[in-house]
């Protein structure tokens, strides 16, 4: 971007004689710093959703990372709902191919080695600020766990990524769920070519903030565009069979408090939960895709079952309260015996309903004897009318969409015996998002990732 | 049903003056015309029935022929449902407008009902606690009368 800076103001000089041939220039400069930070690829995946009546194959679950939506379906509600939510099982199942001895995705750029103290550049892409010096024994670049919520009162999140009073996940060993946020390559280097890890950086940018897009323009030709994940994780202990789960080792870090000494140790962590926001050229308010483990939660309560965050047997634990404070992940089991007790309260229109239940168990069964079988779409949240001039949400579709584990106290409100969706009060993505700004009050295309910046 | 809620439609864009495209759009998320028929034909009786008996013209004659008769009051009754998210009880409304009343009842059908009333489109507002505009809005001109409610 200094190079468009410094074109930019030769054109001023010049502007009485060459101003049409500048504006040109300026255009062709500026389109090809974007064609570096978003280049043109020829393996998008465009595979289209298969009709009912034929079945998802592992072929077609493993066919790749889509750049943008195929639709194949209709131009029902229903029906593209049932696109959209294919669209997020191929990206969920293409992030995690394995990219050397780990998934696409553990190669992204976390935020915690992107938005860094003092707004200073971060590390390339794919490499992380060292550990803290307490964190040793692990293997070189394992992940640093530090998030326990979305709440920025947290003690550990310093790096939060919602303006959501909310509280931690406790797992049924008394363990602290942890978080992480990562962006691909594009963003990052979005982010990093336009000096946005930085207020100063932010100050000085002169345009509007317009993540780069993911687009198909032939056959498999295209561009991928901005793609940020927020992840979830539990400690795996007791009865956890690794097997289930994605898993990585990592190390499980929280700092000083009062009470209690900085500390670090290596677990085994299982993914429990995934939000997958790609950014495309026909929904510019960002695709929602939203990931569970299977076993997180009831859909009711119930008095049977396995669940990670969830005990059937406890008839008196009351449903997604949060956890007594104070809340420090250094003392762990929680103390008092407290488990979270969720349950997923946020209720989906049928369309939604209907195309989760079509895929859900036919992805699980072509990827039959891997960890991701044992992976739920819960939904995609996606704009209806992406060109809207009333509405910067562009209508979105289901109007609500949480994941138990990283919304987990936005579900639902409670009415009489049961719940009910109530805006500004259910978790949407969309509507949340469309709130985001940079540090110096610009709107930052639905990305809370810039707000981070010091 | 499908044709029930096409002459419902048709008959609350000539009593709003708002495009039915505008209250029913193609990909239709919030589904609040379904939600409106469903409440009215519950709730509206017999008068409701006899509304939806009519050509969406015959309603606006009947509303300025007899605008206290029942008909009219359910038309007025389906208009403030659309504008206000709230169903105004037919015998409240007559009273109040007769002026025996001071005070038309009515209940907010749904939390997604009152962020989806007219009234604060046609004002080119947004109702107090919810907005879909973006942080800074407030700055820029409000979109244009036509772009929210439809028409020219």
């Amino acid at each position: 971007m200094t190079n468009f800076r410094k074109f930019g103001s030769v054109c001023a000089v010049a502007a009485l004689v060459l101003t049409n041939g500048c504006r040109k220039m300026d255009d062709e400069t500026e389109a090809a710093l974007l064609g570096a930070i978003n280049p043109v690829i020829d393996t998008c995946n465009i595979t289209k959703s298969p009709k009912p009546g034929t079945p998802v194959t592992t072929e077609m679950a493993k066919s790749g990372l889509p750049c943008a939506v195929t639709f194949n379906q209709g131009n029902e509600l229903a029906d593209l709902q049932l696109d959209f939510d294919f669209n997020s099982w191929l990206t969920f199942v293409a992030l995690h191919e394995d990219d050397g001895d780990m998934a696409m995705w553990q190669g992204w750029q976390d935020m915690g080695s992107l938005m860094l103290p003092d707004g200073k550049a971060p590390p390339p892409f794919g490499q992380s600020v060292p550990a803290p010096e307490i964190c040793t024994g692990g293997a070189d670049g394992a992940p640093v766990l530090k998030m326990i919520s979305k709440t920025p009162t947290t003690p550990t999140a310093s790096i939060s990524g919602e303006p959501l009073n909310t509280g931690p996940l406790i797992d049924q060993n008394g363990n602290y769920a942890r978080y992480q946020i990562l962006v691909n390559e594009v963003m990052y280097d979005y982010i990093v070519d336009n000096k946005l890890y930085s207020k100063a950086g932010q100050a000085a940018f002169d345009k509007d903030i317009a993540f780069p897009e993911g687009n198909v323009t032939k056959d498999t030709t295209g561009t991928m565009g901005a793609i940020v994940l927020k992840v979830s994780w539990k400690v795996l202990a007791g009865d956890d069979d690794p097997a289930d789960f994605h898993s990585v080792k990592g190390y499980v870090y929280s700092p000083a408090t009062a009470d209690t000494p900085e500390s670090c140790v290596t677990e085994t962590l299982g993914l429990v939960g995934m939000h997958i926001v790609h950014k495309t050229k026909q929904e510019p308010q960002w695709l929602w895709g939203t990931f569970e483990h299977k076993d997180n939660v009831p859909d009711s309560p119930t008095s049977s079952g396995r669940f990670h965050f969830y005990d059937p047997s406890c008839t008196d634990c009351e449903v997604n309260a949060e956890a007594p404070q104070p809340w420090n992940p250094a003392v762990e089991p929680f103390p008092g015996n407290f488990r979270s007790q969720i349950v997923r309260t946020t209720t989906y229109p049928s369309e939604a309903v209907d195309s989760a239940a079509r895929w859900n168990p036919e992805f699980q069964q072509a990827l039959k004897g891997t960890a991701l079988a044992n992976y739920r779409l819960v939904t995609t949240q996606w704009p209806t009318d992406g060109g809207s001039t009333t509405d910067p949400m562009g209508a979105p579709f289901p109007l609500f969409a949480a994941n138990t584990t990283m919304e987990t106290y936005v579900q639902a409100t409670r009415s009489g015996d049961g719940w009910v969706n109530t805006p500004q009060a259910t978790s949407s993505c969309m509507s949340c998002h469309n709130n985001a700004t940079t540090t110096n009050g610009k709107e930052s295309d639905f990305s809370f990732v810039l707000e981070k910046a010091e | 049903m499908s044709n029930d809620l096409d002459n419902f439609v048709a008959i609350s864009s000539a009593l709003t003056g708002i495009a039915a495209s505008k209250l029913r759009p193609s990909l239709d998320t919030h589904k609040t015309a379904q939600a409106y028929l469903d409440y009215a034909t519950e709730h509206g009786g017999s008068a409701f029935t006899e509304l939806m008996g009519l050509s969406p013209a015959e309603v606006l004659e009947a509303v300025a022929n007899e605008p206290d008769g029942d008909i009219a009051i359910m038309a007025n009754c389906v208009t403030l449902m659309w504008y206000l998210g709230a169903w105004y009880f037919p015998d409240g409304l007559l009273a109040y407008k007769q002026g025996s009343s001071s005070f038309a009842p009515s209940v907010v059908i749904s939390s997604d009902a009152y962020t989806q009333g007219w009234a604060w489109k046609v004002g080119q507002a947004h109702p107090m606690g919810y907005s879909e505009l973006r942080y800074g809005y407030w700055s820029g001109q409000p979109s244009t009368l036509s772009d929210l409610v439809g028409g020219e």
